[in-house]
């Protein structure tokens, strides 16, 4: 293998990369925008929703005796964007008109006498011994929001009664509410913006790294086969380890650069969209990537994306036109997705266990590092684990590479046939090494 | 050291097929060629032209017998083969994104042209094949005839004494294939050896000093086209490979008799 004929090959691929339009968009520019643009998209929208739903006017129903019922009515007329529309006797039928989309709630209301409650107050009120429950839909936003301004409203009835209850029996408000429970957040801006990025980054960076190399390696093998420009490299100077190793790199390269590109997008646009949407004045977190988590987790991201491209490359080989290649790399590419997806939970550990996942061990240092955790062991472990991963790739594209009608093209099946035929994996195995 | 260009010793290829077993595409051919020297390898389809040049291209390896290409073993000396041969054939295409100029370049340093005269080399070949006016664009906005030009402009762009070209003229419109001719008979002018396969017989006719006829994959003679009509007795090179694709059935026929 000549370091010059490897370099040259780079050179001549990555230019001719960054000319096509779908290796540009989804590699570079995908990850430049994408996850930004989402953002702002998701939180236009949750937005817009939210103001559509806050603007409702909430219809409720009430259940129960008519004195109770009127005397609450009474209270519930002054709570705005909350209108009493009429009452029923049974509640089985307020539901039904909240599933029917008619009515958005139903209080249904209860007094000592129906409930066997023994009288407690020093001084009686008609609503003061009554028992509420709000019924509604928790599928629907309207309803629930509903159900949520009912609660608020009586719990401020409740209030009340409990304050003549005190004034009552000679208890002066402070003394029976003495007694607070409160909360102090003493996470700083940092703290909340690492929260979030250690939730968004990882997972993001390893979707990026494998879109990245998606595109790049099927067209470096596939799609090289549809061109018909496989045998014009083959009958180059330069050796095919020296070759394949260039292709290899660029693939690698896109990977690389989509992911981390994808960091530096999402860690400066995060704060300025994020404070977009709560209107500036709730500034609570500071979205700052912490310098002392650049090298792990640019040395993650490269050797997931020397992983991804091994293995998206080997699958890819088999092909013979782009769509196919797309066909047989996307089970690896969705196999790199799933351990991430498993966490997304904020409160999961990373285990000897999870060290041993390739990609979803080295989602995970990233995310410690984020939060300023780096834990030495585990990390060694991620490191070993890529490594003998990457190798693994490695070993099997040299079995791949030895046999010659693979190389090129007269081999007819996917990676399965040729393990099962010509690796013996599933106890099978037939000639066809002619080299 | 021999002053042949191209030896072929006994060259044979087997392929192992999963559903056809084994089969025999070239089943150990022999021949030569000088510098200077036009040399076609003339047979129907199937008949095993393009594996030979693909072994002598060392695209494929050969199961048995030798070959040396500009005193270079193939198997042994395989990088060296390739850097002294220019290899074109139906599936050589160009890579369509990199400009005709940026091909001309890439493919004479990948190949070990001197990188000193890496840009005089690639300016003589533009001038000489008059791409001039598209030098600069992208080989996938060419038309089919430009795209011909360079793909002939960049076997020769690292000066390589072989050419090895497979039924070069298919597809061509009759000017386009006009063009060609003229360009194999400049590089046997230039002191290059020139090996090409053909279907076509007014092609080999035209162009070739001497001719190998091909069938089943066994060469059944070579020669010049005036040894073979004296051989056969018979004018036109259609009927001369004719009776020998005969003879061959013939035979063929006799051993399994």
């Amino acid at each position: 293998m000549s370091a010059r004929d490897v370099w040259l090959w780079y050179a001549m691929e990555i230019r001719s990369a960054l000319r096509e339009r779908n290796i540009v968009i989804n590699s570079l520019l995908l990850p430049l925008l994408l996850y930004p643009a989402m953002l702002w998209l998701m939180l236009s929208g949750f937005t817009f929703v939210q103001g559509q739903t806050e603007g409702l006017t909430s219809r409720v129903i009430l259940v129960g005796e008519p004195a109770v019922r009127d005397a609450l009515a009474e209270r519930l007329r002054s709570v705005p964007k909350l209108e009493i529309v009429g009452s029923e006797t049974d509640p089985a039928a307020g539901d039904a008109r909240i599933r029917a989309g008619e009515i958005d709630a139903v209080v249904i209301v209860q007094t000592a006498a129906e409930i066997g409650a023994p009288p407690v107050l020093v001084e009686p009120s008609l609503l003061g011994s009554c028992r509420f429950a709000a019924r509604y839909d928790e599928s629907k936003d309207r309803s629930r929001l509903s159900a949520a301004r009912v609660r608020t409203a009586v719990d401020e009835v409740r209030r009340d009664v409990l304050h003549g209850e005190a004034a009552a029996r000679g208890i002066a408000s402070d003394a029976w509410q003495a007694f607070h429970v409160g909360a102090v957040d003493t996470a700083s801006r940092e703290d909340i913006g690492a929260l979030i990025l250690k939730l968004l980054v990882p997972t993001i960076l390893m979707v990026m790294v494998s879109l990245g190399c998606f595109y790049p390696a099927i067209d470096t093998t596939a799609g090289e086969r549809e061109r018909n420009t496989w045998e014009t490299a083959l009958s180059v100077s330069a050796s095919r380890s020296s070759i394949v190793t260039a292709k290899y790199l660029y693939v690698a390269t896109f990977g690389a650069a989509a992911g981390l590109l994808n960091i530096v997008t999402m860690v400066l646009s995060l704060g300025p969209i994020i404070r977009q949407f709560t209107r500036g004045g709730t500034d609570k977190a500071a979205f700052v990537f912490p310098m002392s988590a650049i090298p792990v987790t640019a040395v993650g991201t490269i050797v997931v994306a020397l992983f991804v491209a091994a293995g998206l490359m080997i699958l890819a080989s088999f092909a013979r036109t782009f769509k196919e290649g797309q066909s047989m790399a996307s089970p690896f590419y969705l196999a790199t997705m799933l351990p991430i997806m498993l966490l997304q939970s904020p409160d999961i550990e990373f285990t000897p266990g999870l060290a041993l996942v390739p990609v979803a061990n080295v989602a995970m240092v990233v995310r410690e590092a984020i939060a300023g955790v780096f834990n030495w062991p585990l990390i060694a472990l991620t490191a070993a684990v890529e490594i003998v991963a990457v190798a693994g790739c490695l070993w099997i594209a040299t079995k791949v590479l030895a046999f010659e009608d693979v190389i090129v093209g007269g081999f007819s099946g996917s990676f399965f046939t040729f393990a099962t035929k010509r690796l013996g994996f599933g106890g099978r195995r037939s000639k066809g090494k002619t080299e | 050291m021999s002053d042949e260009s191209v030896e072929v010793r006994d060259l044979t290829k087997i392929y192992t097929d999963d559903a056809r077993g084994e089969v025999r595409a070239v089943d150990g051919i022999s021949f030569t060629c000088r510098p200077g020297e036009v040399f076609g390898l003339l047979g129907a389809n199937g008949a095993g032209k393009t594996t030979t040049l693909r072994m002598l291209s060392t695209v494929l390896s050969p199961t048995s017998g030798t070959a040396t290409v500009a005193g270079f073993d193939i198997v042994a000396g395989a990088a060296d083969v390739r850097r002294s041969i220019g290899f074109y054939s139906s599936s050589t295409a160009l890579y369509p994104r990199l400009t005709a100029r940026e091909t001309l370049e890439f493919f004479a340093r990948i190949n070990r042209y001197p990188e000193a005269k890496v840009q005089a080399r690639v300016d003589e070949i533009i001038s000489r094949f008059s791409m001039e006016p598209f030098a600069s664009a992208r080989v996938d906005k060419l038309s089919s005839g430009q795209k011909q030009k360079v793909s002939i402009a960049r076997t020769i762009a690292h000066d390589p004494p072989v050419l090895v070209f497979d039924e070069p003229t298919v597809a061509l419109d009759v000017l386009a294939a006009l063009d060609m001719r003229a360009v194999i008979g400049e590089l046997r002018d230039a002191g290059k050896t020139v090996l090409f396969s053909t279907h076509v017989m007014s092609e080999a006719e035209k162009l070739c000093d001497r001719i190998a006829i091909i069938h089943e994959g066994r060469i059944h003679t070579t020669g010049t086209l005036a040894s073979l009509r004296e051989a056969t007795g018979l004018h036109y090179l259609e009927d001369i490979f004719v009776h020998y694709v005969r003879e061959a059935r013939a035979d063929a026929e006799g051993v399994r008799a």
